[in-house]
């Protein structure tokens, strides 16, 4: 008995010693996960590259470590003003002044995730990189890969409605891989990709929606890759029911120029007909069009006022199409003078008169029976045509098919890759 | 490749005769270009774009632009011709000019006219005259609505493009006519200058070498030598030509209140 209760009493002690133990550790504080990832790239993206002038607010911690010392801004700092002064780069309002001599890179580190800056008003995550040398005056910003893309699919497809949710889940995979290129085929040392539609449009916290945070997750280190490998893709809004094929260099047995042409159809529909842009008429006058061709090709002013003044002839050819009916190349002649376009040019030279870009280069001409110098462009679609039609993407989401499906369907050489989980 | 093979369905069973009715469409529906009617819209996309490009490009088309000067000149409801208008005041002062312009314009009797005929010399005319008689009819009108001292001068007019009904000039009556005798004698303006001195100087050479009483009048600052003074108009046209045989060809026959 005296036995038992030595026992007794020892698993009291011991619980009770147990109990102080636990008591004393240090508990787990729910903050937010440190900056740094480990599993996820990072990737660098260009703000701004020729920063002149801009204003900069925080909303949490940020700290800016120069020679001389450390610096925190919080939103108690209140707005700054950042500008290059010559040789200069000046921060500064009524609280903070920093004058700072270039060269120079400046880093404003967050110290938690969460935590943001404001760069002319738009909030964003990450690090905020300012980068000033002779021939660089660049505003960076430098965040993981999934971070980014929370800045980047709202604003390449419409992220409200619940039923996109698979197109939602293929952009964002479309988008991942496009990054992932970026970063594993740098053009530069400074930055991966620019912040506009020069890549993807990226507007940081600006716009969210629980679709997007779903679709992020859910598809999390997924990427398309051709045999193992990156690869860089592409997407449009809306293919007008044809979409442009270049052959990669894989299937096209060394000819990688091959361009092929496919219908953007299943179940006998369409996909992308739900789009707005999916067909469309423009009105353009001549001289809309000489005003275009000064601008696109610097024609002297002098020698434009006098066509504008005394008259003139302007002649539009189409000298060829691709095989899905795109115009490959545009001749243009104006009393006498020859101007040959292709590419993107043939969109600007089609600009309305607030200088909107043409839709596409899927469309066909018409002049105008009762006036002569006004004729029509009847079109389909907008954007290229290469790679994932976005509102195609949608048309099949609707009609049920999942992303696997999507991305299958636009992209057929390429398959699923997790990078990391 | 698949997406290819299913597409071979749309190709069949479209003919060229089926287009025939939609060509009209497209016509009809360029009035509304480029907010589409809802009729083309269903049209363009119930059909494979291809087959629109096919069934209605026009690869190369010519465009005109006529260019802004005919554009303003069709745009404007009149063209300039060699006339005649009636001058009513020349002066310096250019608000003179105006005031006196809106002072004709609410007689409403023609379209009133501030012209700068030389920098600081503002002239104001009434009219657009194809003929010295149309002129001098309407001279006696301005004269009757108190405006005495207009006179008649060649310039540059306005002719409607359109034909214009307007309301015939009315042709003075045998007393307007004697009223005007009475109140008007008829001389030849031989010139106006800014320098009286030199209108008094000339005004002596004149009046001995035609044998005419001769006169000078001051209009704002601008000084008139007037040469004869006649009943009637055809008499002051004989001494008129004894001028231009004279080589002096800006002279013209004026009314001058008595």
């Amino acid at each position: 008995m005296r036995l038992h209760r030595f026992f007794r009493m020892k698993i009291c002690v011991g619980f009770a010693l147990v109990l102080m133990l636990w008591q004393c550790a240090p508990q787990l504080r729910h903050t937010a996960p440190a900056v740094e990832e480990v599993h996820q790239p990072e990737i660098r993206i260009c703000l701004d590259d020729s920063l002149r002038e801009a204003t900069l607010r925080f909303d949490g911690n940020f700290l800016l470590e120069l020679e001389e010392a450390r610096y925190w801004f919080d939103e108690t700092i209140g707005e700054l003003n950042v500008s290059v002064r010559g040789e200069y780069l000046v921060i500064k309002n009524d609280k903070r002044f920093f004058e700072l001599t270039t060269p120079l890179q400046v880093v404003f580190q967050p110290q938690y995730e969460y935590n943001t800056f404001y760069w002319n008003d738009i909030p964003y995550s990450g690090k905020l990189l300012l980068y000033l040398d002779k021939s660089h005056r660049l505003v960076i910003n430098q965040l993981p890969v999934e971070k980014y893309l929370e800045g980047v699919v709202p604003f390449e497809m419409p992220t409200q409605n619940p039923e996109y949710r698979e197109a939602i889940f293929a952009q964002t995979i479309a988008a991942r891989t496009y990054a992932w290129y970026a970063i594993e085929h740098p053009e530069n040392e400074f930055y991966h990709l620019f912040a506009d539609e020069r890549d993807q449009v990226y507007r940081g916290k600006l716009r969210s929606s629980p679709l997007i945070e779903t679709a992020i997750k859910k598809t999390r280190g997924k990427v398309l890759a051709l045999n193992d490998h990156s690869v860089r893709v592409q997407f449009h809004s809306t293919c007008g029911g044809i979409l442009e094929v270049r052959s990669d260099s894989e299937s096209t047995n060394g000819n990688p120029n091959t361009i092929t042409m496919a219908y953007d159809l299943m179940d006998n529909e369409f996909n992308c007909k739900i789009s707005p842009k999916y067909r469309w008429v423009e009105v353009r006058t001549a001289e809309t069009v000489l005003q275009n061709l000064k601008h696109e090709f610097q024609l002297d002013s002098s020698l434009v006022q006098k066509w504008l003044d005394e008259g003139f002839h302007l002649t539009i050819e189409v000298v060829s199409r691709k095989p899905g009916g795109r115009v490959n190349q545009l001749r243009l002649v104006v009393n006498e003078r020859e101007f040959l376009v292709d590419g993107y040019r043939i969109r600007a030279v089609l600009r309305d008169d607030v200088g909107e870009m043409l839709p596409s280069e899927l469309f066909f001409i018409n002049q105008s029976p009762t006036n002569p110098g006004k004729f029509y462009i009847v079109g389909a679609g907008y954007g290229h045509g290469r790679g994932m039609c976005q509102w195609g993407a949608i048309g099949m989401s609707l009609r049920g098919y999942n992303y696997h499906r999507i991305l299958n369907f636009y992209y057929p050489e390429l398959s699923i890759k997790t990078l990391y989980q | 490749m698949r997406r290819e093979t299913e597409t071979t369905s749309i190709h069949s069973g479209q003919t060229m005769v089926r287009w025939a009715s939609v060509i009209l469409l497209l016509v009809l529906s360029s009035s509304v270009f480029p907010q589409m009617s809802p009729r083309l819209k269903q049209f363009l996309e119930s059909r494979n774009f291809l087959e629109l490009i096919e069934a209605y490009k026009q690869e190369k088309i010519v465009l005109w632009n006529e260019g802004n000067k005919v554009r303003q000149e069709k745009a404007r409801p009149y063209v300039v011709a060699d006339g005649y208008r009636c001058q009513v005041l020349a002066t310096s002062s250019r608000e003179k000019a105006v005031a006196e312009a809106r002072k004709i314009e609410s007689l409403k009797l023609d379209s009133v006219y501030v012209i700068e005929a030389s920098p600081n010399l503002y002239k104001v005319y009434v009219g657009n005259f194809q003929t010295r008689r149309d002129a001098e009819i309407f001279l006696d009108r301005l004269r009757n609505a108190g405006i005495t001292d207009a006179w008649i001068t060649p310039a540059k007019i306005h002719v409607p493009k359109a034909p214009v009904v307007k309301a015939p000039i009315p042709t003075p009556s045998a007393e307007e006519e004697e009223a005007v005798g009475k109140t008007f004698f008829y001389a030849i303006q031989v010139f106006a200058t800014l320098d009286s001195t030199k209108a008094f100087t000339l005004r002596d050479t004149f009046s001995k070498k035609f044998n005419q009483p001769c006169e000078v009048i001051q209009q704002g600052k601008v000084w008139k030598l007037l040469l004869g003074k006649f009943q009637d108009r055809a008499s002051a046209g004989e001494l008129l030509t004894r001028l231009q045989n004279e080589k002096i060809t800006d002279a013209w026959i004026t009314q001058v209140a008595r």
